[in-house]
C-alpha cells in the first residue's frame, strides 16, 4: 500500500514537472533541446574530442570510422525530409532517432570491436533525421525576427556544452566524456518530448492546406546549397592544414579551439539593426586570409596558435551563422521545411568532407610549410572571393522568387490591390507605379528600361524613390515588403 | 548641357595632359613631386565633379518635359547665357549652364514642391525640408493645350500639380 502511495507521489511529482516544462516557451524548449543534442553530435560523431580520445585510449585508428560516421550522417539528412513528410511526425521521428543514439553510442564504454561500426552508422544516420527535423521546429516555433538569433543561441549552447564535454574527455576521462554527451542526448529528448504536440499537428494541417500558395525555391534551394558547400570546404580545408600542426599544445586546443568561433557568434547575434550582416562576409574573408598568412609566417608556440586559431574560427563563426540564417529565412518558403533544412545541411557536411579529402591530399603531398599554406590560402581565398557575389545573389532570388512566383499568377485587378495595400512614407507617381508594376513582374533594369522607353539610369533613379517611399534598402526588401499583403489577397 | 559637356571635356584633356606632364617631365625634387602630385589629385577631384554633373545632365535631358529656347529669367536678375536652352525634366533643371536637380534622391533629398502657370510664365519652387528655391522663367508656349499637356506629363512624372492662371 505504501509503495503504492509513494509510487503514484513519484508519479504527479513528475507529471508536475513535465507539465511546468510544457509551459516554457517552445522555441526555448526547441532551442536548448536541439543544441544539447547537436554538443552530442560535435563532441561524439563528428571528429569529436570523445571519440578521439576514446580511441586512443584503447590504441584503435578512427578516422575511417569517422568518415563512416559522417556518411551516414549526410545520408540522414538527406533522407529524412522524404520520409517525414507531415510536422505532426517530426517530434515522434525526434524522440525515436534520439533514443536510437543512445543505445548506439552504449558500445563505446566496452573495447573496439564490430558494434563501433554499427554505432556509429546507426546514431549517424539518426542524428542526420534530428538535425534535419530541426528545421520544422524551427518554422513551427520561432517568428522570422528571431530566426538569426535562435540560430546563433543553437551553435553558441552546443559549442559551449562540446567543450565542456571536451575538456572532460580530454583531461579526465574519455567515458566520463562519453557519459556526458550521452546525458546531453536524454537532456535533449526530454525537452524535445515536452514540445506542444498539438500546435505541431495544427501547424502540420495548416501547411498541407496551404500547400497550393507554397512556391517552388528548388532554384534558391540549389544556389544555397552551392553557398554552403563554398563556405564549408574551406573549415574542412583548414581543419587538415592547421590543425595538425599545433597537435603538441592539447590542453589548450581542448578548451580554446571554439572560443573564437562563440565570441563571434555572440557579435553577429547582437549586431544593431542597421549594420548589414551580408558586410560581415567581408570581415570574415579578411579573417580568414589574415589566419593563413598568420600561419605562414608565426612559429607554433601557444600564442602563435591563439592567433591563428582566433582568426580562422571567428571566421568560420561569422560565415556558419550566415548560411544558418539564410537555411532558417528558407523555411518561410517552403512546406517542407524537414527536406530544405535536411539539403541545406547535407551540403554543410559534404564540404566538410571535400575540405578534409583536399587538406589531407595536400598535407600528403610532403611540400614544406609555406607550400602547404600557400597552396591552402589559394583555394581558400578563389572560393571565399565568390562568396559576396553568391550571397547577394541568393538574397535576391530567395526573396524575390518565391513572393513573384505567386505574384505572377494573381490577376491584374489582385495585383494592384497588392500594391494599393501596401503602405508608403510618400504616395508614389504615376512613373513611380508603373516601374515598380514592371519590377514586380521580375524585370530587371535593362528590360524595365526597354518596356517603359526609358534610359536605365532613369530606372535606376525611379527605384531609388521607390526605396525611398517604402524606406527600404534593396530590391529583395522592397518585394517582400510590397507582396506581404498576398496570401490575405489570395485568401 | 553644351557648357557642361564643355566644362567636363576640358577638365578631362587638362587631367590628361597633366599625367602626360609629369610622366614628360618626370620631376625628381621631393618639392615638384608634391607639386605635381597636387596638381594631379586636384585635377582628378575636378574630373570626377563633372563627370557626376554631366550625369546628372544627361538624366535631366533624357527626361525633358519642356524645353524652351530662350533663357530663363529668374528673380535675382542673375545674367543667362544666351546660348543655352532651358530645360524642364522629371529631375531638374538646366539653365545657362546651371544644373538645379530634384527627385534623385527619393524622400529626404531635394524635391519639386509647387509648379504655377499662366499664359506666360512659368514658377516653380523646389527644395528639401529646410529651405525651398523659387524660380520664374517665360514658357513660351502659345497653346493652352500644350500646356495642359505639359503639366499633365510633369504630374505623371513628379505627383506635383500645377496651378493653371488664366491670367
Amino acid at each position: 500500500m505504501k509503495k503504492r502511495i509513494n509510487f503514484h507521489g513519484v508519479q504527479k511529482m513528475g507529471d508536475d514537472q513535465m507539465g511546468k516544462l510544457k509551459a516554457l516557451d517552445p522555441r526555448l524548449l526547441s532551442t536548448i533541446g536541439c543544441s544539447l543534442f547537436f554538443a552530442y553530435i560535435l563532441s561524439v560523431l563528428f571528429e569529436g574530442q570523445v571519440l578521439y580520445s576514446l580511441s586512443a585510449s584503447f590504441a584503435v585508428e578512427t578516422s575511417v570510422h569517422l568518415l563512416i560516421a559522417m556518411a551516414a550522417h549526410l545520408l540522414g539528412l538527406f533522407s529524412c525530409g522524404h520520409f517525414v513528410k507531415s510536422l505532426g511526425a517530426v517530434r515522434r521521428v525526434m524522440i525515436v532517432s534520439m533514443g536510437v543514439c543512445v543505445l548506439a553510442t552504449i558500445p563505446f564504454f566496452f573495447g573496439p570491436s564490430a558494434l563501433w561500426i554499427v554505432g556509429l552508422i546507426l546514431s549517424g544516420y539518426t542524428s542526420g533525421c534530428v538535425v534535419a527535423s530541426f528545421g520544422s521546429l524551427l518554422k513551427i516555433f520561432t517568428p522570422k525576427s528571431k530566426r538569426l538569433k535562435t540560430c546563433a543561441d543553437i551553435l553558441i549552447y552546443s559549442n559551449v556544452t562540446m567543450i565542456v564535454v571536451n575538456v572532460v574527455a580530454v583531461n579526465v576521462s574519455p567515458s566520463l566524456g562519453l557519459v556526458l554527451s550521452l546525458i546531453c542526448v536524454m537532456l535533449g529528448t526530454l525537452l524535445i518530448w515536452a514540445l506542444p504536440a498539438r500546435s505541431m499537428n495544427e501547424e502540420g494541417d495548416k501547411t498541407v492546406s496551404n500547400q497550393n500558395q507554397q512556391s517552388n525555391i528548388n532554384k534558391p534551394l540549389l544556389l544555397l546549397v552551392l553557398f554552403v558547400l563554398i563556405i564549408t570546404i574551406n573549415s574542412g580545408l583548414m581543419y587538415q592544414v592547421i590543425n595538425p600542426a599545433f597537435e603538441h599544445l592539447t590542453e589548450l586546443r581542448s578548451w580554446y579551439w571554439a572560443v573564437p568561433y562563440i565570441v563571434a557568434l555572440l557579435v553577429m547575434r547582437n549586431l544593431p539593426p542597421w549594420v548589414k550582416h551580408s558586410s560581415a562576409l567581408y570581415v570574415g574573408m579578411a579573417m580568414i586570409m589574415a589566419a593563413f598568412i598568420g600561419f605562414m609566417l608565426l612559429a607554433r608556440n601557444a600564442s602563435d596558435y591563439l592567433i591563428v586559431d582566433t582568426l580562422m574560427l571567428g571566421a568560420c563563426g561569422i560565415f556558419d551563422l550566415f548560411w544558418w540564417s539564410i537555411l532558417g529565412e528558407m523555411m518561410d518558403y517552403t512546406d517542407k521545411p524537414v527536406k530544405v533544412f535536411g539539403i541545406g545541411l547535407a551540403a554543410n557536411v559534404l564540404g566538410v568532407l571535400v575540405g578534409d579529402v583536399l587538406g589531407m591530399r595536400v598535407v600528403s603531398l610532403q611540400l614544406s610549410r609555406a607550400q602547404v599554406t600557400v597552396i591552402a590560402l589559394t583555394i581558400v581565398s578563389v572560393t571565399v572571393a565568390l562568396l559576396p557575389a553568391l550571397n547577394r545573389y541568393l538574397v535576391t532570388l530567395l526573396k524575390g522568387h518565391a513572393y513573384l512566383a505567386v505574384y505572377e499568377t494573381m490577376s491584374q485587378p489582385q495585383q494592384d490591390a497588392i500594391v494599393a495595400l501596401s503602405a508608403t512614407l510618400d504616395p508614389l507617381t504615376v512613373r513611380e507605379q508603373e516601374v515598380l508594376g514592371v519590377l514586380l513582374d521580375g524585370k530587371s533594369n535593362r528590360q524595365i528600361a526597354e518596356m517603359l522607353c526609358i534610359s536605365e539610369s532613369t530606372v535606376k533613379t525611379h527605384i531609388r524613390n521607390i526605396y525611398s517611399k517604402y524606406d527600404v534598402s534593396s530590391r529583395a526588401e522592397l518585394i517582400s515588403t510590397v507582396l506581404k499583403n498576398q496570401p490575405e489577397m489570395l485568401s | 548641357m553644351r557648357s557642361i559637356r564643355r566644362r567636363y571635356t576640358c577638365s578631362s584633356l587638362l587631367l590628361a595632359l597633366s599625367v602626360f606632364c609629369t610622366l614628360w617631365l618626370n620631376p625628381r625634387q621631393t618639392g615638384t613631386r608634391i607639386l605635381w602630385s597636387s596638381l594631379i589629385v586636384f585635377l582628378v577631384g575636378l574630373f570626377i565633379r563633372q563627370s557626376q554633373m554631366l550625369q546628372t545632365a544627361k538624366l535631366i535631358w533624357d527626361n525633358r518635359v519642356l524645353v524652351i529656347a530662350e533663357p530663363w529669367l529668374d528673380k535675382s536678375n542673375r545674367s543667362a547665357m544666351e546660348d543655352e536652352e532651358t530645360v524642364l525634366s522629371t529631375f531638374g533643371m538646366l539653365s545657362a549652364g546651371h544644373i538645379y536637380e530634384w527627385g534623385r534622391r527619393g524622400l529626404w533629398g531635394v524635391r519639386l514642391k509647387t509648379m504655377d502657370v499662366d499664359q506666360k510664365k512659368m514658377r516653380l519652387s523646389f527644395g528639401d525640408k529646410s529651405q525651398a528655391i523659387w524660380f520664374e522663367f517665360a514658357h513660351g508656349i502659345d497653346t493652352q493645350q500644350k500646356i495642359r499637356e505639359v503639366t499633365q506629363t510633369l504630374w505623371r512624372e513628379t505627383g506635383v500639380k500645377t496651378t493653371i492662371q488664366d491670367s
